[in-house]
């Protein structure tokens, strides 16, 4: 953010919570019920994925589920302006929250709100990490 | 295509955190399904700061930043994503 918004005070709440322009935030709508000492975002939670985006070829679906363990999200005023520099949001949650973040004309760049490694299992690996696997590889060549 | 791929993982690795080594298994998961072999290295964040550091990420195929807010160098992390973004190499962010 600091380098593609040319914002060079862009912070994150986890380093400095009083920082004046902060462009990651505490999740607006935390799960109500969690456990004890949970991130504010815990559990299973739907996402709507953007039509034509990265992320929507890979899942081949209009909404996933997805696994959360995080207390933070992006700053939605800082939303234009990412969209503006050539990034897109590609998933977004029940309030419309950036869950996926992506960057245009780039072969793979994309980050997430949730972790994928999570509900990764033998059988059924994670589509994004198969597409960054598949992306790297691409690279190596 | 070669056969074996080099991802380098920023964070400061911490056995302790289920997220982690969630990675690192989730990565086999992904390679076995498209028989690949993954190499996989953590980068300390910090390390991200000096050359030696930023040598190793220049080597590997892809970069992901691994979970676990806050690193210990947020710069180091900031280095590694630039570097992805301008070089057009695959990268990765949970």
């Amino acid at each position: 953010m600091r380098n593609i918004l040319d914002v060079k005070n862009a912070q994150h709440v986890d380093y400095d919570a009083h920082a004046q322009c902060l462009v990651i935030v505490p999740a607006a709508h935390p799960v109500h019920i969690r456990p004890q000492d949970a991130p504010r975002l815990t559990g299973e939670m739907k996402i709507r994925l953007r039509p034509g985006s990265l992320a929507y070829r890979i899942y081949g679906a209009k909404a996933v589920e997805e696994r959360f363990h995080c207390n933070n999200e992006l700053n939605p005023d800082f939303e234009r302006a990412i969209e503006e520099k050539g990034m897109t949001i590609s998933g977004r949650g029940e309030h419309g929250e950036a869950r996926i973040i992506e960057l245009n004309d780039h072969p793979f760049f994309l980050a997430t709100g949730f972790q994928p490694q999570l509900s990764s299992e033998e059988n059924h690996p994670h589509p994004l990490i198969v597409a960054f696997l598949k992306a790297a590889r691409k690279a190596s060549v | 295509m070669k056969n074996a791929v080099n991802i380098g993982l920023m964070g400061d690795f911490d056995a302790g955190k289920p997220s982690h080594i969630a990675t690192n298994i989730a990565l086999q998961h992904a390679a076995d399904r498209l028989s690949l072999q993954v190499k996989v290295q953590w980068i300390p964040t910090t390390t991200l700061l000096n050359i030696g550091g930023q040598k190793t990420a220049k080597r590997m195929d892809a970069l992901w930043a691994a979970p676990g807010s806050p690193y210990e160098s947020q710069d180091g992390v900031h280095w590694g994503i630039r570097h992805a973004r301008e070089n057009k190499r695959p990268f990765f962010g949970t």
